[in-house]
This record gives C-alpha cells, structure tokens and sequence, in this order.
C-alpha cells in the first residue's frame, strides 16, 4: 500500500508498542509490588477501590478527554455494572465471573441507551441528563428493593473464587490491578486506531468528521458503549470488593472524583485518570486521614488540583519545566536576549522556515495523492449544482435562476469568485452536503444526490477544506495524514482492538507516507509537533492536505490560499493544476484574482447570491460587471 | 379536586426551582458558565435563615436581606475561587463544570459540619398557614412568596438586561467575552457581580424553601439537579423559559408523588426531560441547539 | 508626549517568545504599517499593543503614562482598541447594542460619536435593528471597526482587517483609515500583503522572526527590497 514496502519498520513498529507500552507495566510493577508488600488490609482495600475507580475514569477518559463528551452520568454506569452483578451472586447465587461479564454487558447496554440520548442532544444538556441520573440513584435502588435491597443496602457476602482459591483483599487487589492494566492497554490500543482519532475529531469539528466520510453517529456510539463497559467492570469488582453495596456509594462526591481525575490527569493521556485518582482518591484517604472533615478536606483537594492542573499533570510539568527553561536562560545566565531568544528558536523553530519552504517537486506529491485513489472513484464524473436556493431564517443566502449551473468536472479546475455574502460557502456547504437546499439539486455524475448526508457524499468521492479550520490540536499534522490513510484500510476493529501485526503494520505505513507527503508539502519543521503550534499558513496547508488525502475525485476547497505567502501561494497553486492534470476536479473559493484566474480553467462569480458571470478566466477578466463587484461598489 | 390541588402545589414549589433556575440562566447568559454550586447555596440560605429567623429571632423582612447578601458574597466567593483562577483559559467549560463541583462539595461539608445532617425546621413567615384557593385547594403562604418572588425577579431582570448598558453589557459577555473586554469594560469584575446577582436569588430561593422542606444541609443537589432540568426543559432563550420548565418540573413532580409514591416522583421528572430533550433539544421556548452532526 | 511606545519588548506563549526584543513607537495622526511574512510576530505585536498578552520583559508607555502591566480592558478604556480576528462583536446583540457597547467606556461623546459612525460607515446606520449575526463578513468587520470608534479612541490596531474580505471592502476601511489619521488617530496597521499597506502608511515598521529588521518613511521601501526583505 502507498507504494512502501510492506516490510520496512516493522521491526521499529513493535519497538515502539513495546515503548508505549512501558508505561503501563511500569504501573503494574510498582502497585503489583506495594500489594505484595503491605500488610495493611486497609491499604489493600482501599488500593482496589481506588483501582475501581481508576478503571472507570480510564473508560471516561475516552468518552471526556479524547471525543468531548460530558458523560456526567458514568458513576450510574458504574453502580449498574455493580448491582447487576451483586444482584446475580448474592441473589441469585451465580458464581462471581459470569455475573461480573453480565454486570458489564449491562452497563454497555446502559452506555447504549445513553448513547441515543446523546445524539440528539449536546454538551450541557447531555450532562445534565447524566447529573439527573446520577441523583436519581437511591431513588431507582429504592423502586427495584427486591434486587438491590433499597436504601438498606445490599449484602454481598459470597467472595469471588480464582480455580478454588477465595479471593480476599489481597486477591481482590490483585484482581482490580488485573483489571485495570487490561482497561489500559484496551483503551491505548483504541486511542491509536482510526477510532481514537476520530474521537478526538469529534471533539473539536464533527462536521470535518463528517466530511470525511465519517459516520459520526457511529463514532459518537463507539465511545459510549466502550467508556461503559469500562465503568461496568469498575462496578462489578466494587460490588465484591466491602461486602455490602449502599446507593450512597455512588453519589455526588464519586461523580465528582471521575470527572475531577479525568481533568486533572490530563484529559487527552492514557494514564491520567489514574493519576487522577491517586491524587483526589488515594492521596486524601491515605495520607491525609482527618475524620470528620472528609467532605471539606476532599472538596478543597479538587478545587485546588483543578486551579493548579487545569491542563493536566503533564501539561504542568511540561509547561513548568519550559518556564523554568526560559527563566534560567533569561536571568540566570545573563545570556542577552537576543541570543537567549535564538537558542529558544533553534529548538521551537518553524515559523520563520516556512517562508522558504519549497516543494521540490510538485508532480512527485500530485503523483503520491493521486496514487490513493482508484479507478473506479476517479471514474465517478462530475458534481453539479443546478438552480440553487437557500435561505436562512429569512436572510436570503443563495437565489441562482434555475437553469444556472455550477460544474465541477474531473480534470478541470473551478473558481469560484465574489466578494463577502456573496454565498460562496453557501454553495460549497449545499455542494459538499452540510444542508440541503430550499429549492435546486445536486447530483453526482448524473444521479441526484438531495439531501444526502455529508458522510454520504464524501463516501461517493466529495471532500472539502474548511475557512477556518480546526484540528484536535494535541496531534501532529502526521498523526493526523496518518489517521486518515489508516481508516482506508478498513481493517476490523478486532485487529485493533488487539492491536495485532495487521494493526501495527498499517499505522506504520501510512505515518511513513503522511511524513513525506507533510514534507513534501513544506511542514517537515512542524509536522511532528502538535497542532497547536502551527502558524495559521501551516494550518491552511494541513487542512488542504487532509482533503486530499482521500479517496475523493472532487476536492472543494474554501479559501486555500488565504493567509499564505507569496511563495506558498505558487506552490499551492501548482499542485492545484497537477491535481487536475491528473483527472481530479477540484473547486476553489478565492478572494485573490490573480491567483484565481491563473489556476482556474473555469470561473464562476456569485454577487448577493446570483450568478454574476461564468466562463474562462480571460473572459470573466475582461467582464466590466465583474470588476464592479470585486473591485468596488457593490456588496457592502 | 385531588388533581387541581397537585397542580397548584407544582406551580408552587416550581416556582422556587424556577428561582433557583433563573440564577443559573442569568450566570449562564453573562459569564458562559454554569455555577454547580448553585443548589449548596440555596441550602446555605435556607439555614442561613433558619440562624436568624429560629435561633437569634430576627424579623424576616430583615432576614430575607441579610441571607440575600450573605448568599451574594458566598456567590462571589464561588467566582474568586473556582471560576476567576481558571478565567485565564479562555472558553474551556469543563474544568469550571469540575470546580464549581467541587465548591460544591466543599460547602456541603462546611455546612454539616456547621449545622449538622438533621433537617432543621422553619415555621411560616407571614400570616396564616393555609390560604383556601376554593373546593379543597389550598395553598401554604410560603409557596404564595415563592410565586411572587419569582416573578418579580424575572421582571427585574428583563427590565435591566433589555433597558440598562450594564444588563446589555452582560448579554455581550455570554457572547464575545474578550469583545468586551476590548471595549474596556473589567469583564471580572462583571462576572463576580453576575455570581453574586445568582447567588443572591439562590439565597432567596432557600429563604423561601426553609419553611417547605425545612432547612437540609445534604438537599443541595437535588436543588441542583431539579433547578437544572427546569433550565433545560423551559430553555435558556429567555427568562420566562426558566419560570416555565420550574412550573412544568414542580407540576411533573407534584403529580408523580401524588399519584405513584415518593420515590417515582423524580423519575416522572427525569422522563419528562428525556422526551422534551428529545422532540426540542433546544428546550421549549429555546432557539435551536441541536446537535448538526 | 502623544504617543504609544513599546520598548524592547519580549513576549510570546508557553515557552516560545514570539517577539524578542521589539521597539516601536506610534504617534497620533501618524498610521504606522506592520509588515512580515507569516509567522513573524505581527499578530503578537498588536497583542502586546493592546494589552492582551503580557509582556515579559520591556515597557509599554501610553501618552507619557507607564502602562506596561495594564490589562486589555484597561489599554481599551485608555484609548487603545483593537480590531482583528476574532472579530470583536457580539453577534446576538443588535447592531445598535454593538456599538453602545463599544462606546460604553465613553458614554458623554455617545450622540456625537454614533452619528459620526453611522456617516462613516452608513450600512451599520441602515442595519442598527438586525444583529450582528446577520451582518455579512465584510459588514461585521465595519461593525467591529465601528465599535471601537465609538469610544473616539486615540490609537486604533487592525490585525490584518483585509484577510477574507473583498477588494472593495478592503478599500473602504483604507478610506477609513485614512480619514482617521487626518483626524489625529494613531494607526497601527499590520498586513502581510504589501500593497493593501504601502500606499496608506508613513512609516512602516519590517518584522521578521520576532524582531524589527527594518523601519523608516513608507517612501524609502521599495517593493522590491521588501520582497528580498521577506525571502531573505
């Protein structure tokens, strides 16, 4: 695939799941080590509550840090994973591990029924729904008496046994420290499929998401049902672990420890929420131990890790050890600032780079990103805009006369001009599916394709760039190139769920083609960092590249060149005519003339929503009403 | 008549979630975040008032200032403490959702710790107990306050936001907070005003609760939740939005336990917000906040 | 006395310093052209003008007074505004409320000023009922330079106000600008595009990687040495 050899790295691929992987088995060795050694069944207990937990947060950390989403409800999960199975032990007398792989299908099935709440409804009022649960736990406790033993609490007095061995605290403890380090390398595992990277797209840009081909929905799910199940074992081990389950387990200040370790360990890290929970759980019980003010004392250690760790444990340590960096250049040493400044760039460099950045050879990327499709795409033909009509909420976005027609041919590139509120993204968002128009069509190589979803169009060979566009930006531009290539795999989620040589092997490649096609593109300085240091130029160029890294054959691209260099520019401009040399068609949204008409083969100017002129470039040049629109007078 | 009487009774006591709701709609719409400690401080007021009123004997008219204004300052503690240190870091609501959670927590251990787990009876204010609305519907004064109170705050805001530069300003800030910064206004300094204004209301909300509940220092979250789920079902579009989903909860709630028993009433509660949430995501007067993808 | 300095000043994010070490000062009556190419600390500069990002070492003086340490709102309150990307309007507020707002730090010129600004810039006049929302681009960044007249300010920054907007707005804040420096403003005006800068600037200021390269009367830059100046 990508024209690489199948062999190369992959030796290097297992190398580095072996090094991600270290740090989990460093965790399992230093607790695995502190339960060998205590002899305090309060620590052992304890530990494995707060392991419990740590499994929960681990399954939050997904659904919150990774996709955004405010899955407040996740300690009710939890306490459905752990009644579902004290229900079945004590009641009805099952052994510990059928009932503890029902307690987390019941919880995943939970995650489920969320997840269709979800879809329709956002942020706030989605954690609201989650609060509600949360609060309506002694209340539901209290409705099934006869499973959960109401407010009385349940009785769990049978013990899970491992091959005839009772498992006491010491054996809960390490049953917990089991389940947790599976959790991990699970959710590690998630976090480098396609999956994971969806998920961090959903968070910041669903809709890029769904231009991409994407179901949302389906991604949206995925997190629910996966972030569930984890809190379902969570659950499961709580219920056998004190013995007796009380609704009060499960209230306001565990809801608030999930979510609290999730943001204080680092929303986007594997590990946080365990730290997390060392932190706000096993720190205040263990080490600072003042009866009588738990609530106080809990409550002012989440206050004051979240003030200190708004960003994460290793967000802080990082920023700390940088601002420390600059202090000791700065006045430590005495160096002048110039220097110290210089020193600083040499390692922080890429912006002044990008303006000299040249692509060496535009046919050899046009020929790599055209190598990603195959035939029968590029086959597909034209999309065509025929009569388009869309008003919003009375504003009068678009009103083209209805044989008016915009065509995007395979081969051929069209620009699209006119000055602001013209409509121009209007008829890119009609023409890419992001609404449907009043009145008009769209069609795909002759078929109709009203009202067909974004997802849907992009499936049948339609991406696009975004004005503004916006990245998870903890990513680099490489993971980013690389995820998209990685979802055309279509490899089963089995593979990488286990993360197998399939998997590996994948990743490998298609980072090994993102590196070069983000070095071909000029972002070689930048293209290993996170996103968040991009320049806006170096954002464009990402966001272009992404649309192209598809297997779209029409490419719709707003404003690509807004905000590069001159320089940048050209090249943009050359691979733009590649790309069609090469049988794409491409749509550009543009505000620069001379750039436009020099890459077009076709222009269209819109004017208040209508179709001002079209035609060849030197034709809609020499147009008089054209260089009133764009020049001066009209539209403001 | 059994009906008639529950309907009543809804609107009453939703009027005091209405109150409370309105506090969190009005930090919402100027400062773009929620505060979660907004039922703690309705608790806070309602021993607050129970100190004064029950134990040092002060007249209510006095009381219901003086709780108004403690409950203020401890919204603007709330502000200093867990919104203004993390201020710095732009539109980021999670890590305030969490702090305010965990002030949250904070004041109801202060408050166990203070006036203990036992709820804390308050007799009625004012006049007689029981006003007779006709046929066997009563109403308890006390709810008679919360209606009136609540209309008369949400008018006071209406008025302010729609007429006053200051009200304007705050609508300018739930929209472009640095915008107004950039037009010179200390947009902290507004924030810790418009957390006082909400928690003042809260404070007046557990005022007028004490003598319906009675003053319970481990009841702040369902106020919260309660309050909350009003917001939403009503919408955050205007304040008559939050007056009529804490009408619509308290009826829902009011019905449910008459009806079904205690423990289903919240139930009731929790499916009517599904199904609203899930025909108007946007609330039933909202604009619209449904999800586009 | 009348003017805005910025004495070598060092500022930037996290562990990066963005400008290192830049001086510069803007008179009132004078426009004064930020240019660089992309990345250069333009952006970063109008920030620190502002007062929206802290500087880290050097001074920031407005009309004799030491304002290095004020915030945003304080610089604006001052006579400082700013008007860039994020554009600084409020889009479910109405026009009218727009530019009340911006004017609310000076509400005695409020009459005189809106009637000022409706002259200037008549389609915020014709539109004062709608919100701000269902502005077009280019009328939303006259709303935001709107507002922030409003308050008669004394130095105005525009942070590359002609990104995304067609030529024919672009001429018409040009104008503007214009205008106001006859006036007795002082413009700070950054561009990475030279010919929308050039022939409406006195001085212009040359920024590379953070640091003033070149300065001096707009005359004395050809384009072509600002060409090389850019590619190096």
């Amino acid at each position: 695939m990508y024209g690489l050899s199948e062999r190369r790295g992959l030796g290097a691929a297992v190398a580095g799941a072996v090094r991600q992987s270290g740090a989990i088995g460093a965790l399992g060795i230093v607790v695995a080590l502190f339960g060998l050694l205590t002899s305090r069944q309060d620590y052992l207990l304890e530990g494995a509550t707060a392991m419990t937990f740590a499994i929960a947060a681990t399954g939050l950390g997904l659904a919150l840090g990774l996709s955004g989403e405010y899955l407040l409800g996740q300690i009710a999960v939890f306490a459905i994973g752990a009644y579902t199975t004290a229900d079945l032990t004590a009641n009805r007398h099952w052994s510990f591990w059928p009932a503890c792989v029902l307690g987390v299908v019941a919880a995943s099935l939970a995650g489920l029924v969320i997840s269709v709440v979800g879809l329709r409804i956002s942020r706030f009022y989605f954690a609201l729904v989650g609060f509600f649960l949360v609060y309506l736990i002694p209340d539901l406790t209290q409705v099934a008496d006869s499973q959960t033993g109401g407010g009385a609490g349940l009785a769990v007095p049978d013990l899970p046994s491992f091959f005839g061995h009772e498992l006491r605290n010491r054996g809960m403890f390490f049953l917990a420290l089991v389940a947790l380090l599976l959790s991990l390398v699970l959710v590690q595992n998630v976090r480098l499929s396609p999956l994971g990277i969806q998920m961090r797209w959903m968070r910041v840009a669903p809709l890029s998401l769904a231009t991409f081909g994407v179901r949302v929905w389906r991604v949206r799910l995925a997190t629910y049902v996966l972030s569930s199940a984890l809190a379902g074992l969570g659950g499961a081990i709580y219920s056998h672990l004190s013995g007796y389950l009380l609704p009060d387990d499960f209230d306001l200040n565990t809801t608030v420890l999930l979510f609290a370790a999730v943001v204080v360990g680092g929303a986007t890290s594997l590990l946080g929420p365990t730290v997390g929970i060392v932190l706000l759980y096993v720190v205040p019980r263990l080490v600072i131990n003042v009866s009588g003010y738990s609530d106080i004392i809990y409550g002012a250690v989440v206050l004051i890790s979240v003030v200190v760790f708004r960003d994460g444990v290793d967000r802080f340590v990082r920023e700390g050890a940088a601002k420390a960096w600059w202090w000791i250049v700065h006045r430590v040493r005495r160096v002048p600032l110039r220097r110290a400044a210089s020193t600083v760039d040499e390692r922080q460099s890429g912006v002044s780079a990008t303006a000299s950045a040249v692509v060496p050879n535009v046919d050899e990327l046009a020929d790599l990103l055209m190598g990603l499709r195959d035939d029968s795409v590029t086959r597909r033909g034209s999309l065509v805009i025929r009569g388009a009509r869309k008003a919003f909420g009375g504003v009068v976005a678009l009103v083209m006369d209805p044989d008016d027609v915009v065509a995007i041919e395979p081969g051929r590139v069209h620009v699209l001009l006119g000055p602001n509120g013209s409509g121009k993204t209007t008829l890119l968002n009609a023409l890419c599916g992001v609404f449907e128009l009043d009145s008009g069509s769209v069609s795909v190589g002759g078929d109709v394709v009203n009202g067909v979803s974004a997802t849907r169009l992009a499936r049948l060979g339609v991406s696009r760039s975004f004005q503004s566009p916006q990245f998870p930006v903890e990513m680099s531009p490489v993971e980013l190139l690389s995820g998209s290539l990685v979802t055309m795999r279509r490899l089963s989620y089995l593979h990488w769920m286990s993360s197998d040589l399939a998997a590996t092997r994948a990743r490998r490649d298609a980072t090994d083609f993102a590196a070069r096609i983000a070095a071909m593109a000029g972002l070689e300085t930048a293209m290993n960092r996170p996103c968040s240091g991009l320049t806006s130029g170096q954002r464009r160029i990402l966001d272009v590249l992404l649309a192209l890294v598809t297997r779209s054959s029409i490419v719709l691209l707003d404003e690509p060149a807004a905000g590069l260099s001159n320089l940048e520019r050209r090249q943009l401009g050359d691979l733009i005519r590649a790309l069609a040399a090469r049988g794409m068609g491409l749509l550009a949204i543009e505000h620069d003339l001379d750039f436009a008409l020099r890459i077009a083969d076709e222009v269209t100017v819109l004017a208040n929503g209508r179709r001002l002129a079209h035609g060849r470039p030197d034709e809609v040049r020499a147009d008089p009403l054209v260089r009133t629109a764009l020049v001066g007078g009209a539209g403001v | 008549m059994e009906l008639g009487g529950a309907v009543v009774s809804g609107i009453a006591i939703g009027s005091v979630y209405a109150l409370i709701a309105l506090g969190f709609s009005f930090i919402y719409r100027t400062t773009g975040s929620f505060n979660f400690a907004q039922g703690q401080i309705v608790t806070f007021g309602s021993l607050i008032s129970y100190s004064l009123y029950v134990s040092a004997g002060v007249p209510a008219l006095a009381a219901i200032v003086i709780v108004a204004i403690a409950a203020g300052a401890l919204g603007a503690i709330v502000e200093r403490v867990a919104i203004w240190p993390l201020a710095s870091r732009g539109d980021d609501t999670l890590t305030w959702l969490i702090s305010t959670l965990g002030v949250a927590v904070l004041i109801t251990g202060f408050a166990e710790r203070v006036w203990g787990t036992i709820p804390l009876g308050v007799p009625n204010y004012v006049g007689p107990n029981v006003i007779h609305l006709g046929g066997q519907i009563n109403l308890a004064t006390p709810y008679l306050i919360g209606i009136g109170s609540v209309l008369v705050a949400a008018a006071a805001i209406e008025v302010s936001q729609r007429f006053t530069i200051w009200g304007k300003a705050m609508r300018a800030t739930a929209d472009n907070r640095q915008a107004v910064a950039l037009a010179g206004v200390n947009v902290i300094r507004l924030g810790v005003v418009s957390f006082a204004i909400g928690g003042a209301l809260a404070g007046i909300a557990g005022f007028v609760l004490a003598p319906i509940t009675f003053a319970d220092s481990t009841a702040g979250m369902s106020f919260a939740v309660l309050a909350f789920a009003a917001l939403a079902i009503g919408g955050f579009a205007s304040h008559w939005g939050a007056i009529f989903g804490g009408w619509l909860v308290g009826i829902t709630e009011s019905i449910g336990g008459t009806y079904a028993g205690l423990q289903y009433q919240d139930i009731f509660v929790f499916g009517v917000l599904i199904v609203i949430l899930l025909i108007r995501p946007e609330g039933l007067t909202g604009s619209r906040n449904v999800r586009l993808v | 006395m009348s003017d805005l300095v910025i004495e070598s000043v060092v500022a930037g994010y996290g562990g990066t310093d963005v400008l290192r070490g830049v001086s510069l000062t803007v008179r009132q009556g004078e426009c004064v052209g930020i240019i660089g190419p992309n990345g250069a600390g333009k952006s970063t500069l109008l920030k620190v003008i502002s007062g929206q990002l802290r500087i880290r070492s050097g001074h920031r003086r407005l009309l004799g007074k030491d304002a290095t340490s004020w915030p945003a709102y304080r610089m604006a309150a001052a006579g400082v505004r700013w008007v860039g990307e994020p554009r600084p309007i409020f889009p479910s507020l109405t026009v009218r409320e727009n530019l009340e707002i911006g004017g609310m730090t000076r509400r005695g010129v409020w009459d005189e000023q809106f009637k000022r600004v409706c002259e200037l810039l008549p389609v915020l006049g014709q539109r004062q009922q709608e919100t701000a929302a269902q502005l077009s681009g280019g009328q939303q960044q006259m709303l935001a330079i709107g507002s922030a007249l409003m308050s008669a300010p004394s130095f105005l920054c525009f942070d590359e106000p002609s990104i995304g907007l067609a030529p024919s707005v672009v001429n018409v804040i040009a104008e503007l600008v214009s205008q106001l420096v006859s006036e007795g403003v002082g413009v700070v005006w950054a561009e990475q595009f030279l010919d929308v800068v050039l022939p409406r600037c006195s001085t212009v200021a040359l920024l590379r990687s953070g640091e003033v390269v070149e300065r001096g009367a707009t005359s004395e830059f050809t384009r072509e040495r600002l060409e090389d100046a850019y590619f190096g």
